[in-house]
């Protein structure tokens, strides 16, 4: 309990840091599930700098005053929906009009609502070498994996339950997840018996003896008897931590049931290439002061120009263009998860390789995304960049936070927020006439998607970051129980979350308020 | 056969007055110290039955309390047959968020709905900024049900909500004859709902607590 108490304390510490440094942006409900993760995945000396470049790059639509913009992203959610399962996506517009259950998934990078921190440190190594768009691409992954449970309630008449059972998520399991339970052991109780490779560990229970067998399961079975080749033990407690990283990086995808997704399993290659080079230089950064983080983070770049290269080639084979060659084995129909009465766990693998696959057919550009109609050019959707090295330093960071003073460039059909207007209108005027006006206030200048590069560093730096969380974890491991971690390793910032809607924090932070509405 | 009635009531209130902690009292009799904010908002159901052995079931929407989700609010009071607006009886501010739900209910939802202005956290009386004479003077004026309740320790809880379904067949137009059938049927069911949320069985029919 006292370890959740420091952990409140660090993250409302990091939160004060972040937006006393970037005053214009404003915090939103559920941003501390964000910086939830980084707080327990990062080393100390990395948790301010990514954190501002998280926030600048990629959540930044999101940290002005309204909703609008993540609204907008609903809409191009929605658009997305309808190219991939019409009928599906029909009958969720009878619902409800836009995809509302799906708010904060998107809103919160799906931090508010993944129950353990790897699964949800899986999904950020998986988004964070992505444009920004991605989130909507998973986002619709997850609900088209439910049409069986939402077809279902439609027809009982539940109708009010397709909002919760959407808001919430399926049952996901993680080979990752596994792999980090066999680390925890290692770290915690150093007997790891190699007989544990055969057990499946994905039921995983707060306090309990995180063990079980489940011989019904021949997948699971066959994925776990899998040697996993990339974990070589190491002497170095910072190595463990690598090469663990690794090998639950590796047997996710090489050993799940999509056995076709070569893209994906280069990707991990890739990002084994980067995390690899990483603990070297996160260990300069362990040793650097706060004050100069920044420069750190720059020359952190350009010292690693081998990750850069990797986590270049990363990207492409990213850029999700598994689909050309459509394998016999993996369905290819829009809603590959079609499930049974009993809804068994969805791998969180096959979520993601879906939502590359429909980023793949149905890219950004897509006419009928009608995203350029939606989105403001000053969204992240648009000001993201993975070209380009080195920052723009705090120039490039100031002028995109400025970008929050201008919510109608970020999404097109925006509303003056103060306005009780009643959605009833929005709402209605829904997705077959969207809103096409262009914001007909002047044009402030717009930033050139050049000095947006700076974005690459964040991604670098929170990429490679992420892939060595075993380092920062493993300190948790050894603090105490690790149940905690798994089933509630939200739960400490749900507590410093409060302490800001209370504004009750310690240090009288008053311009928080505003960004709270309080 | 006993009556049947389904309702949709929503919950409004200033962020972290404890509107979710009130639904998590009621539909599942439970509390938890570490509440997360509601983003965007959560769908409930639970049933009570009362002394005439009529059922009421109410479709709970609880809405997310920060500012910004404002706009989002109408979509969930309209067509709303009751309202819960919350406020924390230890933070005066609270209660003046309050009085604007209550405000732009009164103009912009259904004529007929039914508003009850609740007091929360009465377990902090200790801290108490808004006394209940204040509070109970305004909503009298305003022709709202007014209680305070302890999603903490209970208290008050299933009262409010039982004293809302207890006026609502009375006030509110009953239900449409689908309507009726459906709930009917949903409310028999609604027993084996609640049990398979309360276990998180299958990730079915589990409401959102967010």
């Amino acid at each position: 309990m006292n370890q959740r108490y420091a952990l409140q304390a660090q993250l409302h510490d990091l939160l004060v840091r972040l937006f006393r440094r970037r005053r214009l942006l404003s915090y939103f409900q559920g941003y501390h599930d964000i910086i939830t993760v980084l707080l327990l995945t990062l080393p100390a000396p990395l948790l301010l700098p990514c954190t501002e470049k998280l926030s600048l790059y990629r959540l930044r639509d999101s940290m002005g005053k309204g909703l609008e913009p993540v609204l907008g992203l609903l809409r191009v959610l929605s658009n997305l929906l309808s190219l991939a399962d019409p009928s599906y996506a029909a009958l969720l517009e009878q619902t409800s009009p836009l995809p509302y259950y799906a708010l904060s998934n998107l809103l919160t990078l799906f931090a508010h609502d993944m129950p353990t921190l790897p699964l949800i440190q899986h999904v950020f190594d998986w988004m964070l070498c992505r444009p920004p768009l991605c989130v909507v691409y998973l986002g619709a992954a997850i609900i088209l994996s439910r049409k069986a449970e939402v077809e279902r309630l439609e027809e009982e008449g539940e109708e009010g339950m397709v909002h919760s059972l959407l808001s919430g998520l399926p049952e996901l399991w993680d080979g990752d997840e596994e792999e980090q339970v066999k680390e925890e052991k290692v770290d915690v109780e150093r007997e790891v018996k190699i007989e544990e490779e055969s057990v499946n560990l994905e039921e995983l229970e707060e306090e309990k003896v995180p063990i079980r067998h489940t011989p019904d399961d021949p997948t699971n079975e066959e994925e776990t008897i899998l040697p996993a080749p990339a974990l070589s033990p190491t002497p170095s407690s910072s190595s463990i931590s690598i090469s663990t990283s690794t090998s639950t990086l590796t047997p996710a995808t090489d050993s799940e049931h999509i056995t076709t997704a070569k893209a994906e399993s280069n990707v991990d290659h890739g990002e084994l290439e980067s995390s690899q080079s990483a603990p070297a230089s996160v260990l300069v950064f362990e040793n650097g002061d706060m004050d100069g983080q920044v420069e750190l983070t720059s020359s952190f770049i350009s010292e690693e120009e081998g990750t850069l290269n990797s986590s270049h080639t990363l990207t492409h084979s990213l850029s999700p263009s598994p689909s050309p060659s459509p394998s016999p084995t993996r369905p290819t129909s829009p809603s590959p998860f079609t499930r049974p009465k009993r809804a068994p766990k969805i791998p969180l693998t096959a979520l993601l390789t879906h939502a590359d696959e429909l980023y793949a057919t149905y890219p950004p550009s897509h006419p009928s995304l009608r995203l350029s109609e939606i989105m403001g050019p000053q969204s992240v959707v648009f000001t993201w960049s993975e070209g380009g090295a080195g920052g723009e330093g705090e120039e490039g960071d100031d002028e995109a936070e400025s970008i929050v003073l201008h919510p109608e460039l970020i999404v097109l059909s925006y509303l003056e927020p103060s306005l009780p207007s009643p959605p009833s209108s929005s709402e209605e005027e829904g997705e077959k006439k969207p809103h096409r006006r262009k914001p007909s206030k002047p044009k402030p200048k717009i930033i050139e998607t050049r000095t947006m590069v700076v974005l690459l560093s964040a991604v670098l730096v929170l990429g490679v970051s992420l892939a060595v969380y075993g380092i920062r974890g493993g300190h948790h491991h050894h603090g105490g129980g690790s149940g905690w971690m798994r089933a509630g390793w939200k739960k400490f910032g749900v507590g410093a979350g409060g302490l800001f809607v209370n504004g009750a924090g310690p240090g009288g932070v008053e311009r928080l308020g505003a960004g709270f509405g309080g | 056969m006993s009556k049947q009635f389904q309702f949709k009531l929503v919950l409004l209130g200033e962020s972290a007055v404890g509107k979710s902690s009130l639904v998590l009292r009621f539909v599942k009799d439970q509390f938890d110290d570490y509440r997360e904010s509601t983003i965007g908002a959560a769908f409930l159901t639970q049933t009570v039955t009362l002394e005439d052995q009529t059922t009421v079931k109410f479709e709970i929407w609880d809405t997310a309390g920060q500012e910004r989700y404002k706009s989002l609010a109408p979509m969930y009071y309209r067509n709303a047959n009751c309202a819960v607006v919350v406020y924390d009886i230890t933070q005066t501010t609270s209660l003046e968020k309050a009085r604007t739900w209550i405000r732009e209910l009164q103009r912009q939802a259904d004529p007929s709905i039914v508003i009850a202005l609740c007091g929360n956290k009465s377990d902090l009386s200790a801290r108490r900024q808004v006394t209940q004479e204040e509070a109970k003077k305004y909503a009298e004026e305003e022709g709202l049900m007014w209680g305070e309740t302890s999603a903490k320790s209970g208290e008050g809880v299933s009262d409010i909500f039982t004293a809302i379904a207890k006026k609502l067949p009375q006030t509110a137009a009953p239900p449409k004859a689908g309507g009726a059938a459906r709930s009917g049927a949903a409310a028999s069911r609604a027993g084996v709902d609640l049990n398979k949320q309360s276990n998180a069985l299958g990730g079915q029919n589990e409401p959102c607590n967010c």
